[in-house]
This record gives structure tokens, C-alpha cells and sequence, in this order.
């Protein structure tokens, strides 16, 4: 099967090349965190929550060393994949293999845009889980998070967004689906302060010659451009609705 | 404006490798923003890919006068597809539901939709009505697909006349369907293709281009001349329990009743025998097989036997169909009756009878129709030019028309109560006997793609003039200075190698070969470089040449045509004086050959001693060198064998062929194939270090001890001892093997010792044993193909290779994966293949067209000694003929008796075996018109009843025989 | 050694939330046991509004996603087909996990003060009511005696672990599988003891389980005399004894466990009799009320 059918043109799902999926975002779903949303883009679903800034407890054990290595900024990421979330359910619970990679992804990604001498001795969980994968796992989920981060009050200086692209005969295809992403073609995932066009992280997929790099960077960019706008929209919207006062 | 639906959600159940059940849940956006592509249109944004007319099809189908467009539906797409191609249908609307059923019922006649939409000139358009919001049409609970496809047919149907209403006239669109079973579900104009087609007014009847729907002749009759094959599911059960085997089905060539298919996983293939075993499996057909116990076991039969159409047609098929069928079963049971035989254990093969089809391969199939018996009967015998495929059963009007020509015609089905499997007509090729139609048989029957380059493929190539850049210079090695120079046969315009000899200051030897730098041109990935890939090969016909790369690069930029820069591919070395190979070096290089030579004119340098000319200096280096290459591969075990090469010379006016020779070969043939060898050694030394998983070779493997067994008996009828334990031994026995008096035994061993050998394959080195890389005919461990990328699509990647190990180029993900190598392997295999076959068909063909109004007596020689035939080789043409010892007419039938032990075939006191001299008469066996075919007779010894009378004319001119020695591959 | 001082963990931080002093408890506990009312006003066997959503995931064969006060819980139901096991040739397979939303390294701190349970206990509880007990009929599961039936598996999602987390899970367990969609199949019988099933494309040709029939579990937790269900923080802290009952429409006990809190330990045989008989018909009570809710879905 052809990404892009050779006699419409389109993609399977109906989409053209620079298209991205419908987005949906529920803010607050999950009580027990300071912050969460449930966030959708396409068939992908990802419960994001935060919890804190909350204290960084006592450092009891007087190995200072430790201490060192400890993030200043106080930030943890989790990265994790539900068992039945993809068409065959897995066994084995959550074992993405790329697991701890994408945590570390949504740290680098959102280091960046918090403020670290606000969150001093302090913690700020952010956990994404993908509840329904539908491609573009790790693009949705760096998304899921700054809204969580939002949803709980943490202060940032801009939203984070994330956007997976393929490459097919030259043609980019952004926001890919997890149809699209079964052939072992070109990948690329970047994390960006949209606004600026700033990529914070790029994670690639498949091995591919490096003169596509740029169509397909140029491409993730466009698309992030269009994530921006929509969940940008979502932000304004979910802040007129709690804080009908504040205006921005 | 453009927008878009929110995503629908929809949800299928799908059915994984392993068997389960697995929910599919996909989104769906649908749009307002899809072009219908009508030049009626003033609604949609104009585009440039408006393909429909304004005012189509205006008064062309007698039951539809109205304009209108013609929308078919997957069937019709599918069984239907030579008739949309054909240039009088116009105006089709392809809805995208019927585009992807299209692609889920069969991928080949998807492929043929997709050249045919991508023809701009072709009047059809696809209309994505599965994701326009007008036409979008849900699934309803305990729907089926195909009714909910029709469904959306009808609808988008509608939406489209609708649509285009306020155009002045407003066309309608008219639903084809094959069969007339939808018709009455459809709530909209709609026809069977037959009555439209029927009713269309075109220049000739397009009504024989339609495959005719499923007989049903099944339910119809009782009388079932095969078993029926089972279920898909019952077959899957039986292949998981290891009851049933699957494989590919080959029909033999000489009989065709008999069979063999070829089992993964099993050394020795299945036999099948017998048109009951055999149950309607077609050449190539991918089929389940039970395999009978070891007790039923038995042997190939050795019979020659030709399918006989001559009952069919003499019995009046259409109307006495059941005695037809009376008649050819006591035929065939006769013709089993023959074939079963007494087998001595040792030769025992599996034999086995097909239970079910797995996969049809059918193709399209070039030949010609019997003559009919009964005038009234549209019904016809086509016999298919390739002898592994069965005669088919055509219904036609053009019949007459047809008689004497080339015809291509599809198989449909092959229903049980079916003798023959029943096809339709597709197209014509020309008179049979005519050469333009007879080499596009040829070409058709051995998958050449023969098309003009597309205008993608020629985008690929640089603009003319293509200038040297100073900046390509830099970032080669500059040879230019060198006193290079290639040798070619004479005509070659596609020259892709060169050589260079001097004398270093230190008194070693630098030799270097010169390889058109064809991947300079040919990039990765691009139009180019993927129709090359797919090519494979140029292919040689007698009279032709069919390019793998467009003739702007096969004939001039890679050319490395003397006095011109031009860009190469080197490989150099350093020798002593005694061809001691010291060092190698390669590099991407510019260079500029000093002559264009032909192997006689290089020849004519190299023995005229008043020439000292830097060019011929260093011609003698190298033909000095090449002896001692020679001899030392010679010494290591290396093969010379020996098969016929023949050669035409054309009239120039008329093309037909006017003389034959066989190829001669000079010293200096040799001269460039041994350097050629030793670069492509080198190279594959080279890239195999590199790249060991990935790098593409060429193994020749050893053939199995028990297959000289043939060539040994036959020697040892001759009272010579050949060996066979390994290449030297039999090398240095076949070196030995003379018999005084005889000088052409030698010869004759060597090319029966050819036949005994394995194929050479490229591979991918990652797949493939080390020990297993070894070139058993050039005795050496490893090897590949380098010094051709012009015409072999092997050397591309092989370049692609070495520039990338030599840090000239870079890799590109492809190159690395086992996987699309495994694959590029696969296909250059097959398409070598066929190329080799396409040119001995031309061969053959030209031998055909020679003989055509001849009768010529000539010394032969048996090859083989078969059950009822003997396979002679005549030397003086290189030509190879069977000799029929019981033939179809009882009066030719003398008793022949044949003795398998000793292979041989005796009548009265004359007796053949291998080797034996006879003198036979070549003509031509023109009798029937539609199936020309050379016929070889025996003159000597004279066998009262059987022999003919010499002829009377002499034999035309040509050069003495001569055997081409090969060294099997350079 | 003046400033030789052992460090207590700071109390009060911990109980900001969920902290209760004697005070409060007898207050809470005294209207409940001479008033039959709760903080919040309900009656002791109330339960705050239960919220049920079905089909969330749309890949999984059924889902339901269930919120029951401060709890919410997802569970997935998923199929595949497989060989069953040698010795019930005429049973399927069901297979539970149970993971948390909540993320791994606050599970980890807070587990001595978690009310509730653990997703371990969850799991096994849930284990032991549908999967060994006979909950779900596993010989409806059955396709092909002793060579095909149908495997379930349930994930549950815990996005929010209040006090009622066991019933929520049991909720959405029962909602998930009568949402889930069983393709109905063709089983070609063949030769040599195989058989393949066969099934269409049409999403709509499936059957669905009868639920009805499929137990809930209830957790009780007793304070004085009175039996509270869907507690809060303060009513858990002042229990002095709960259990966990699974039960179905007939009332029969599929799963049973007691806990006693604190200081009193120990159930009198009466007072048991008595937990076990208030659950079992609450069990009835709610099973009925879901039936209604879902068949109005």
C-alpha cells in the first residue's frame, strides 16, 4: 500500500502531504495531579499529568555526591507506553524499548522553557501515557505535556511542541499515523518552541541519506508551525474558560 | 474555500499472518476540496489535470447516445483492463473505491491502472469520492463491502452528474459492470461492458479484447475432465500439518504432460504427471502439491511430447464437444500409457499430483490461432508460443482476420469440464513469419521492457552540451596523459571499458583498466537509475539491441570513445614483469582513450612489427601479460568451455539475415578478457572487505558430482576417462580428451560438460556463506561484475560500491539493507536470465528466417539420445535440432528401440548414441501458416523409410565452424 | 553532642490532607452512628455519583472508563485467539493488569500512607473475582473445544486512586466487557483434528456478552455499628474495620477479605455475618443499577 495514493494524490486517512490531524485536548481529567490533560491528536491519545512543584524532600543521606547529580531544576519526566494501546496488545507491560529515551526527551524539551530559579528545592513530575498510539507517539506526547504543564500553573515561557515526518519520493508527510509509519521509511521527530522555530530536540528513525535532512527538517518545522496554531487556539480558549477575567 | 470534516472514525476487522483477529481503527477526513477533473466543469478551481471531455463520448455506444462518461467498477478493472487501455475508450471515470479495490483484488491490474492514469494523454480521471463529504457513504451494520461499495458508486455516480449540470450538455455517467448481476442494485445508469462495448461504434470489434465472464460450465455439464482443487483454507491446514507441500510449478518444455514443481526446503523437486496430476496448474503458478508414497515414485519419462491440437480441430470442438473430449482423453491416456515406465531405483524422484492453485501467475501470452474446422464457430485453438504453456481456447468474431498472425491473448479460467483453459483476445502483433512481429514475441515472451524511455527517465540525464567542469577534474585523478585505449567488437558504440600499459621507472609493470563512471550519471533513486534497475540488463537481439540506459549515456557521455574526455571508474596496478600482482589502487578518474579499437585492428598493432606507437607498445604488454594471467588461471583450475556463437550478416535493406558464421575469436578477445577478470577479482576483493554484509557478488556454484554423470557415461562410450572430482581435474581430463580422427569430440565434450553446470548468480554477500562465494568456472573464491555498468545494472551497484569504499561517494540507506540487495539480486537474476534466453530466441528466430526458402544437408552430431528423439548439434551454424524417431504419423514410426542403460536408439543395423556424426537435411516446415518451424531430417545413414534424399542445393556461405571458448563469465 | 538530634519525619506535612485528629474522628463517627449521615450528607450505603463512559479507546475491542468520587479508573478489553489450555480444553483464557497513571517514582515514595490499595492488591483481587473464581464465564470464551477460544485481556488504568479504586475497577471491568465486541466466527471443521475460524470484515457483525450475570465488588467499611461504602479520607481513617465482597446478581460470594483497622481487631462471627450479608445485597443493588445504566447506553 502506497502512502500517498498514486491516483488521488491523498493520504489513506484523506489528508494532504502538509496536513495535520484534528486536535482535541480535556483539561483537568485526572484529579489527583495538579495538572493534567487528556490530549488527542488523531487516533493518538496521551494522558499527561503533572504533579508539583512540590518540596524535593530532605536530603537525608549525607552522600553529597548524589546530590550533584541531581537535576537543579528539579524536573522528571516519564515516558510510558499502555500495554493496550497498539493494535496487538504487548505483552509485558510498557516495555518500549525507547521509553527512558523519549523521558529524557521531555526533559531536555521542557528544561528549556521553564524558569529553574522558580522551582528551587522543589519537584515538578510530568508523566505522559498513551493510552491509544497512532503514530507520532513521542511528537503528541512532548505536545500533552506543556498543556499539562499549563493545566497545573507552572510557569513557561512558551509552548513546546512536537511534530513526526516521514519522507516518501521526495514528498514530506507530517503528523505521520501509525499506518504510515509501519514502512521502515525516513523519521524524524523534533521537539520546537514553535514561536521561535528554536528545535530543542530531534530524534531520528530508520537510516536515511543525509540530503533529506533538510526537506524533512523544513517539513517537521511547517508542521510543528501548525500544531502551534491549534493548540496555541486551545490554550486561550481553556484560559477564558477558568479565568474568564484574565484576559491576555 | 477548502476544508475539512472533523475525522470519522472507521473501523474494520482485520485478519493477521498468524490467523487472528485484530480491530483496525482508522481516521477518515473528509474534504470539499477534490477536483472532479471535467472540462465540463466551472465549479472547481481549474487545474491542470483536467482530463475528461467537455462533450465525451458524444453518440459513440449505439444503447447510450447521450454524452457520457464511463465509470467502471473493480470488476471491470480487473478483468477488464486491456479493454480501458485500448485507445478508442475514452473518457473513464475511476472512482477512488473502485481504485482501492482494484488494488486489493489484484496488484497487477492496479499497476496498469496506475500507467494508465499516468498517461497524460489518456483521457481518465480518478475521482477521490471517498473523501469528498458529498460522497462519502458509511458502511451500514451487516453491510458487506461490496454491496456498501456499490453503494457509494451510485452515489458518487449521482453527485457527478449532479455536479456538472449547469454544463451546456451535461454529460451523464454510465456505471459499467461485468456482470449482470449488480445491474439491478443500481439506481443509476448503468450497462454490462458487454452490451456497451457491443454497442460501441469503433474502428474494429473491441468485443474479443473482453475476458468473458466465469462459464459456469462447471455447474453445467457433469463430465469433468480434472479433480477439483481445494479450498485456500483446507490447502493452509494441509501445509501447516506438512500433508501438503507448496512450490512453484514448472511445466517442462518437451512434454507437456509432465511437470516439475520445486519445493522449498526438499533437495530433489516433484515430479507430476499426467493431465489428472497436472489438474489445470499452468507454467509458473505458485501450487499445493501432495506427494505420492516412495513406492509410486518414478522418473522424468525422456518422451518428447507436443501438445496435439489437431484432434480439437478436426473433431469441430463447437459442436461435438463431448466427443472431442472422448477423443482426447483416449489420447492422452494413450500418451500416459507411454510414459509410464520401468525406472531403475537410483533415478527415482518424488512425484506427486497438485491438489490446488495458491497463486496464478498467468500473463499474457504471445502465439497463434489454429485454423478452425467448422465455419460457423467462433471457438479457436491458440497455441502459445511458449511450449511450457498449455493451448488455450479463444472465442472470437475477427477469427479470420487472426489466421497468420501473432496474436497475444490473457487466460481467463480453467473451469473443470474444461479440457483446455479458456482466454480471450488481447492484441495483434503482426504476420507470423514477419520479423518486427516476431521479435516483439520474443520480447513480450521473455519480459524485455521494451518501451521508449518516459520523460522522467530523460529528465534524469545532464543537459547537452555536457562540458568537463574543472571542479569534476579536481576532484579526480587526472589520467589523461596516459596513452589509453579500448578494444571492442567492431560496431560498438556502448564501449565501457579501456586499458593503459607502461613501464614504470622502477622497471615494474603499471597496468590499468578504465570503467565508464556510469554511476556519476545514474543516481540513486532517481527515475533513471530504478527503470535501469528494474531493466536489469541491456538485452542483445541479432538485430537489436534493447538499452538498460537511455542512449545519451549508453552511447556517448560513458562511451569511452577515443579522443574524447570522458569519466571513468580506474583500477590500477603494479606488476613485475611476470604479472606478480604487487598493489591496487582505485580511483574515480578522468581520462582520454587515444584509439578506439576493434579486437582485429588491435590485433593487426600487435603483429605489425614496424608499428612502436605508444598504443601498440602497449598493446603487446598487455597481450604478453594476458598469456601469463591465462595460463596461471589455467593452472588453478579454471574451465574453458565451449558453446556455439553465431552471427548474422543482415541484408540492410530488408533485415532478413543473408549468411550465418559463427563468432571468431582472436588473441585479443582474450587479451581484454583477462583484465577485465582481474578487475572484476579485484574489485569484489575490495568491496567485500568494505562492505562484507552488504556488498553484491557473483558466485558460479559447483555443480553436484552426480550431474557430469551424463557427460562421463558418453565419454566412456568412447572408451576416455574424464574426472570430475573438482574444476582442475576435469579441466585437465577435458584438456586430454582427444580422439584422432575426430576434432570435433573435444569440442562436443566440452559443450555437453557446459550443460552439466550451474547457473552463475549475483548475490548479496551477507546472505551467503563465505566459503560458498567461490566462481567454480574461473576458479577463484570471489568475484563480481565491475567492468560493464553501461549494460548491466550488477556493475551500477558494484560501482556504487567501490566509490563509497574508496570515500568517493556516499552510501544511501538502500545500498545498506540485506534486504533491497537480496531483492536487486533477485531481479538482475532474472532478468539476465531472460536476456540470455531473448537473445538465443533471436538466434533461433534468425536461423528460422535463414532457412526460410532452403534446403541444406549438413554434418551434425548427437548430443542427446532421448526416449523418442535424438538432440543433434549442427557446427556449422551452431545450431541444435531434435530429430523425431516416432513421429505422429504412423508411417515414419520404423521401431526405434531405446536402450536407457546405454543410451542409445536402435533401428535395424544403424544405431545412434552420443557423438555419432550424421548428416542431416535442414529446412523449414512451412506446411501449416501459422507455426514456421525448422525441421531436421536424417540423410546419413541412409535408414530405409525414415532418412530423406540429399538435397540438391548447395549450401549457402559461410565461414567454417568455429568454437567460441569461453571463460563462462567475464 | 549537643545537636545529636533525631530526625522524625515533620508530621504535620504529612497530614495536610488526609490528616485527622481524635477529635474530628469522634465527631465524624458520632453522627454517623446516632444520626445515620455522613459529612457530605449521604446515607451510609450512598454512593457519590458514579460516572460511566464507554468506548474511550476505540482500538480496544470494548472499553469503559469509570468515575466513582474521588476515583477514576479505564479498563481495556482486548481479543486474540488462542489455543486453550490441556486441562480445560473447553475454557478461554483472561488475562488482567492493573498499572497507574500516577508516575512511577510517586508511587513509590507514597506508599505508606496510600489509602487504598496498591495496584498489586488491585490486581489480584480482580484476579481472583473474574479470572479463577468463575466471575466471567470462561466456557463462553470457548471457540473450538481444545483448539480455539478466545483470550481477554483486561488493562486497567487507575488515573485517579481514591478510597473506592476496587469498586471503580470492578465497575469498569463489567461496563468494559459488555462494551467489548466479540466477532462472530465460522469455524471450518477439517481433517486431521484443525479446524480455522473464519470471520467477515463488517465491524457490526459481532455478538456481545451477557454481563448480567457478572459479579461487582463492593468495599465496606464499618464504623460503630454502621456500615459506610464509598468512604472518603476521614470516614477510612476512622473506620475500625472494612472488607472487600464480590458478589453477583444471586448474591453469591465469589471473593471475600476483611481488614480490621487500627486498635480493635477482629470481627465478631455476627458482625461479619452481618458485613458480608449488607455487601453482598449492595453488590445486587449496584449490579442492577449498572445493568440499567448500561443498557440505556
Amino acid at each position: 500500500m502506497e502512502l500517498i495514493s498514486p491516483l488521488t494524490g491523498l493520504r489513506r486517512d484523506g489528508r494532504r502531504e502538509d496536513e495535520i490531524r484534528d486536535i482535541k485536548c480535556h483539561f483537568g481529567v485526572a484529579k489527583d495531579a495538579d495538572g493534567s490533560v487528556l490530549f488527542e491528536q488523531g487516533n493518538t491519545k496521551i494522558l499527561a499529568t503533572v504533579f508539583g512543584p512540590s518540596d524535593a524532600g530532605e536530603n537525608d543521606d549525607d552522600d553529597g555526591d548524589l546530590d550533584l547529580l541531581e537535576d537543579p531544576s528539579g524536573l522528571e519526566c516519564e515516558f510510558k507506553l499502555s500495554a493496550f494501546s497498539q493494535q496487538d496488545r504487548r505483552t509485558g507491560q510498557g516495555d518500549d524499548p525507547r521509553a527512558d529515551e523519549y523521558s529524557e526527551y521531555m526533559e531536555m524539551c521542557y528544561k528549556v522553557v521553564m524558569f529553574p530559579h522558580k522551582n528551587e528545592n522543589s519537584v515538578v513530575k510530568v508523566t505522559c501515557q498513551v493510552l491509544q498510539a497512532d503514530g507520532s507517539h513521542l511528537a503528541a506526547a512532548l505536545t500533552a505535556g506543556t498543556l499539562a504543564l499549563i493545566d497545573a500553573g507552572i510557569q513557561i515561557k512558551d509552548l513546546i511542541v512536537g511534530c513526526t515526518t516521514t519522507i516518501i519520493d521526495g514528498k514530506a508527510l507530517v503528523d505521520i499515523s501509525s499506518h504510515e509509519e509501519l514502512q521502515r521509511l525516513p523519521q524524524v521527530t523534533v521537539g520546537v518552541i514553535a514561536r521561535s522555530g528554536e528545535i530543542i530536540v530531534m530524534d531520528m528513525k530508520n537510516r536515511f541519506h543525509k540530503d533529506l535532512l533538510n526537506p524533512i527538517l523544513a517539513a517537521s518545522l511547517a508542521g510543528s508551525g501548525k500544531i502551534f496554531e491549534e493548540v496555541e487556539a486551545i490554550v486561550r480558549e481553556h484560559v477564558k474558560n477558568s479565568a474568564p477575567n484574565f484576559t491576555t | 474555500m477548502a476544508c475539512r470534516d472533523p475525522a470519522r472514525q472507521l473501523i474494520s476487522i482485520r485478519r493477521t499472518n498468524d490467523g487472528n483477529v485484530q480491530r483496525v481503527v482508522r481516521e477518515r477526513y473528509l474534504r470539499n476540496d477534490i477536483a472532479c477533473g471535467s472540462a465540463a466543469c466551472r465549479v472547481c478551481p481549474p487545474s491542470a489535470n483536467v482530463r475528461l471531455q467537455a462533450k465525451p463520448n458524444e453518440g459513440l455506444c449505439g444503447k447510450f447516445p447521450a454524452n457520457h462518461y464511463i465509470a467502471p467498477n473493480a470488476e471491470v478493472v480487473v478483468n477488464q483492463i486491456a479493454l480501458l487501455e485500448h485507445p478508442e475508450i475514452k473518457n473513464i471515470l475511476i472512482f477512488s473505491t473502485v481504485a482501492d479495490e482494484v488494488e486489493q483484488l489484484s496488484l497487477p491490474a492496479f499497476e496498469r491502472l496506475k500507467t494508465l492514469c499516468a498517461n497524460t494523454t489518456k483521457n481518465i480521471s480518478c475521482f477521490a469520492n471517498e473523501f469528498h463529504r458529498d460522497t462519502f457513504v458509511e458502511r451500514n451494520p451487516k453491510e458487506s463491502k461490496e454491496s456498501r461499495n456499490l453503494r457509494s458508486l451510485v452515489v458518487a455516480s449521482k453527485w457527478y452528474v449532479e455536479h456538472l449540470k449547469h454544463a451546456q450538455p451535461s454529460p451523464a455517467v454510465l456505471i459499467l459492470t461485468n456482470t449482470d448481476k449488480d445491474l439491478a442494485l443500481i439506481d443509476a445508469p448503468a450497462m454490462t461492458v458487454f452490451d456497451y462495448v457491443g454497442a460501441l461504434k469503433t474502428s474494429e470489434p473491441l468485443l474479443d479484447v473482453l475476458a468473458k465472464p466465469s462459464t459456469l460450465e462447471d455447474l453445467k455439464t457433469s463430465t469433468f475432465h480434472y479433480p477439483p482443487h481445494l479450498k485456500p483454507s483446507v490447502i493452509q491446514a494441509g501445509l501447516k500439518s506438512a500433508k501438503y507441500f507448496q512450490g512453484k510449478f514448472h511445466a517442462s518444455r518437451e512434454n507437456y504432460l509432465e511437470a516439475t514443481v520445486s519445493v522449498e526446503g526438499l533437495d530433489k523437486s516433484v515430479l507430476i504427471q499426467g493431465h489428472v496430476s497436472l489438474n489445470r496448474a499452468v507454467n509458473e503458478d505458485i501450487v499445493a502439491i501432495e506427494i505420492f508414497p516412495e513406492d509410486k515414485w518414478s522418473a522424468p519419462s525422456n518422451l518428447v511430447l507436443e501438445e496435439e491440437p489437431d484432434v480439437d480441430a478436426a473433431s469441430g470442438e463447437a459442436s461435438e464437444e463431448n466427443e472431442e473430449n472422448e477423443k482426447s482423453r483416449q489420447l492422452k491416456d494413450d500418451m500416459e500409457k507411454k510414459m509410464q515406465q520401468k525406472v531403475a531405483k537410483k533415478d527415482k524422484q518424488p512425484t506427486g499430483k497438485v491438489v490446488g492453485i495458491i497463486k496464478r501467475n498467468w500473463r499474457t501470452y504471445c502465439g497463434v490461432l489454429r485454423p478452425k474446422t467448422s465455419k460457423t464457430s467462433t471457438r479457436y485453438v491458440f497455441v502459445p508460443a511458449d511450449r511450457k504453456i498449455p493451448l488455450v481456447r479463444v472465442e472470437t468474431q475477427q477469427g479470420d482476420l487472426l489466421q497468420g498472425k501473432r496474436i497475444v491473448v490473457a487466460i481467463d479460467e480453467w473451469p473443470r469440464s474444461s479440457k483446455l483453459p479458456i482466454g480471450h483476445y488481447v492484441k495483434r502483433l503482426g504476420e507470423v513469419g514477419d520479423k518486427n512481429a516476431e521479435n516483439e514475441v520474443l520480447l513480450l515472451e521473455h519480459d524485455v521492457q521494451h518501451d521508449k524511455f518516459s520523460d522522467a527517465v530523460l529528465a534524469c540525464l545532464p543537459t547537452m552540451p555536457w562540458i568537463l567542469t574543472d571542479e569534476e577534474v579536481k576532484k579526480r585523478t587526472d589520467f589523461r596523459h596516459l596513452a589509453i585505449c579500448s578494444v571492442d567488437p567492431p560496431g560498438c558504440t556502448d564501449i565501457d571499458d579501456a586499458l593503459h600499459y607502461r613501464v614504470l621507472p622502477n622497471g615494474n609493470i603499471e597496468v590499468g583498466v578504465h570503467i565508464a563512471d556510469v554511476t556519476h550519471f545514474v543516481r540513486p533513486g532517481n527515475a533513471m537509475d530504478q527503470e535501469a534497475a528494474s531493466r536489469g540488463t541491456t538485452v542483445y537481439l541479432v538485430d537489436q539491441r534493447i538499452d538498460m540506459l537511455p542512449g545519451l549515456l549508453s552511447g556517448n557521455l560513458c562511451s569511452l570513445r577515443g579522443g574524447e574526455e570522458r569519466l571513468a571508474m580506474s583500477s590500477v596496478w603494479e606488476m613485475t614483469q611476470t604479472a606478480e600482482i604487487l598493489n591496487v589502487t582505485f580511483s574515480k578518474s578522468v581520462i582520454r582513450s587515444r584509439a578506439a579499437l576493434t579486437y582485429g585492428e588491435a590485433q593487426m598493432r600487435i603483429d605489425d612489427a614496424s608499428l612502436t606507437d605508444e598504443v601498440t607498445v602497449g598493446l603487446r604488454g598487455l597481450n604478453r601479460l594476458a598469456k601469463i594471467l591465462r595460463a596461471r588461471r589455467k593452472l588453478n583450475g579454471a574451465l574453458f568451455l565451449a558453446s556455439p556463437e553465431v552471427r548474422f550478416n543482415i541484408d540492410s535493406e530488408t533485415h532478413d539475415p543473408i549468411d550465418v558464421q559463427t563468432k571468431e575469436l582472436k588473441e585479443t578477445n582474450f587479451m581484454v578478457e583477462e583484465f577485465m577478470l582481474l578487475a572484476n577479482i579485484s574489485v569484489a576483493e575490495k568491496i567485500h572487505k568494505e562492505f562484507p554484509e552488504y556488498a553484491l557478488l557473483r558466485r558460479h556454484p559447483a555443480p553436484p558430482l552426480s550431474s557430469y554423470d551424463p557427460v562421463l557415461k558418453a565419454a566412456q562410450s568412447k572408451h576416455l576417462d574424464l574426472t570430475a572430482k573438482d574444476g582442475k581435474s576435469l579441466s585437465d581430463s577435458l584438456e586430454k580428451a582427444y580422439i584422432p580422427g575426430q576434432p570435433y569430440f573435444n569440442t562436443m565434450l566440452r559443450i555437453l560438460t557446459t550443460r552439466c553446470m550451474m547457473q552463475a548468480v549475483y548475490f548479496c554477500s551477507g546472505t551467503v556463506e563465505y566459503h560458498d562465494y567461490q566462481h567454480y568456472g574461473l576458479a577463484t573464491p570471489i568475484y563480481t561484475h565491475f567492468t560493464s555498468p553501461i549494460r548491466r545494472y550488477a556493475d551500477v551497484m558494484v560501482h556504487r560500491f567501490l566509490a563509497a569504499a574508496i570515500s568517493k561517494d556516499v552510501t544511501y540507506p538502500e545500498l545498506l539493507d540485506r534486504k533491497v540487495m537480496d531483492k536487486v539480486c533477485q531481479n538482475i537474476n532474472y532478468r539476465h536470465r531472460m536476456a540470455q534466453y531473448a537473445g538465443r530466441a533471436s538466434v533461433s528466430l534468425h536461423t528460422q528466417l535463414f532457412f526460410r526458402n532452403r534446403k541444406v544437408d549438413e554434418e551434425a552430431y548427437v548430443l542427446f539420445v532421448r526416449k523418442n528423439a535424438l538432440q543433434v548439434l549442427i557446427p556449422k551454424y551452431g545450431l541444435e535440432g531434435t530429430i523425431m524417431l516416432s513421429a505422429k504419423n504412423d508411417k515414419t514410426d520404423i521401431g526405434f528401440k531405446f536402450d536407457q542403460e546405454d543410451q542409445s536408439q536402435t533401428a535395424g543395423s544403424v544405431t545412434f548414441r552420443t557423438f555419432d556424426r550424421l548428416v542431416v537435411q535442414i529446412s523449414v516446415d512451412q506446411s501449416s501458416l501459422q507455426h514456421h518451424r525448422l525441421v531436421v531430417n536424417v540423410v546419413e545413414p541412409i535408414i530405409p523409410g525414415f532418412s530423406v534424399t540429399p538435397s540438391t542445393e548447395t549450401a549457402p556461405v559461410g565461414a567454417p565452424p568455429k568454437m567460441r571458448k569461453i571463460a563462462g563469465d567475464a | 553532642m549537643a545537636d545529636w538530634k533525631l530526625e522524625e519525619p515533620e508530621a504535620e506535612d504529612r497530614e495536610d490532607d488526609a490528616g485527622i485528629n481524635e477529635n474530628e474522628k469522634k465527631f465524624l463517627s458520632d453522627g454517623i452512628i446516632d444520626h445515620d449521615y455522613r459529612l457530605d450528607g449521604r446515607g451510609p450505603l450512598d454512593y457519590r455519583t458514579v460516572r460511566i463512559e464507554l468506548g474511550v479507546v476505540s482500538s480496544a475491542t470494548g472499553s469503559a472508563k469509570v468515575t466513582l468520587g474521588s476515583s477514576s479508573v479505564l479498563a481495556t478489553a482486548k481479543l486474540s485467539i488462542r489455543t486453550p489450555g490441556k486441562i480445560t480444553p473447553d475454557e478461554g483464557l483472561i488475562e488482567i493488569s492493573v498499572d497507574s497513571s500516577l508516575p512511577t517514582s510517586r508511587r513509590d515514595n507514597d506508599d505508606e500512607e496510600d489509602m487504598g490499595m496498591s495496584e498489586d492488591e488491585v490486581k489480584q483481587i480482580l484476579e481472583s473475582v473474574y479470572r479463577e473464581s468463575g466471575g466471567i464465564d470462561k466456557r463462553r470464551l470457548c471457540i473450538v473445544k481444545g483448539s480455539k477460544c478466545w483470550e481477554l485481556f483486561f488493562d486497567v488504568i487507575i488515573f485517579e486512586k481514591g478510597t473506592s479504586v476496587m469498586d471503580a475497577a470492578s465497575l469498569a471491568i463489567k461496563a468494559a466487557l459488555f462494551d467489548a465486541k466479540f466477532p462472530n466466527l465460522t469455524v471450518l471443521e477439517e481433517e486431521f483434528d484443525q479446524c480455522e475460524v473464519e470471520f467477515t470484515d463488517d465491524p457490526f457483525d459481532f455478538w456481545q456478552m451477557d454481563v448480567t450475570r457478572v459479579p461487582t465488588i463492593a468495599s465496606l467499611h464499618k464504623i460503630g455499628p454502621v456500615f459506610l461504602v464509598d468512604v472518603t479520607k476521614e470516614e477510612m481513617m476512622t473506620a475500625d474495620a472494612s472488607v472487600v465482597v464480590a458478589a453477583d446478581i444471586n448474591r453469591t460470594i465469589y471473593y471475600q477479605n476483611t481488614e480490621c483497622g487500627g486498635s480493635e481487631c477482629g470481627f465478631e462471627l455476627n458482625v461479619l455475618e452481618e458485613l458480608v450479608e449488607t455487601s453482598s445485597s449492595l453488590c445486587q443493588e449496584i449490579n442492577s443499577r449498572l445493568m440499567k445504566l448500561l443498557a440505556s447506553a
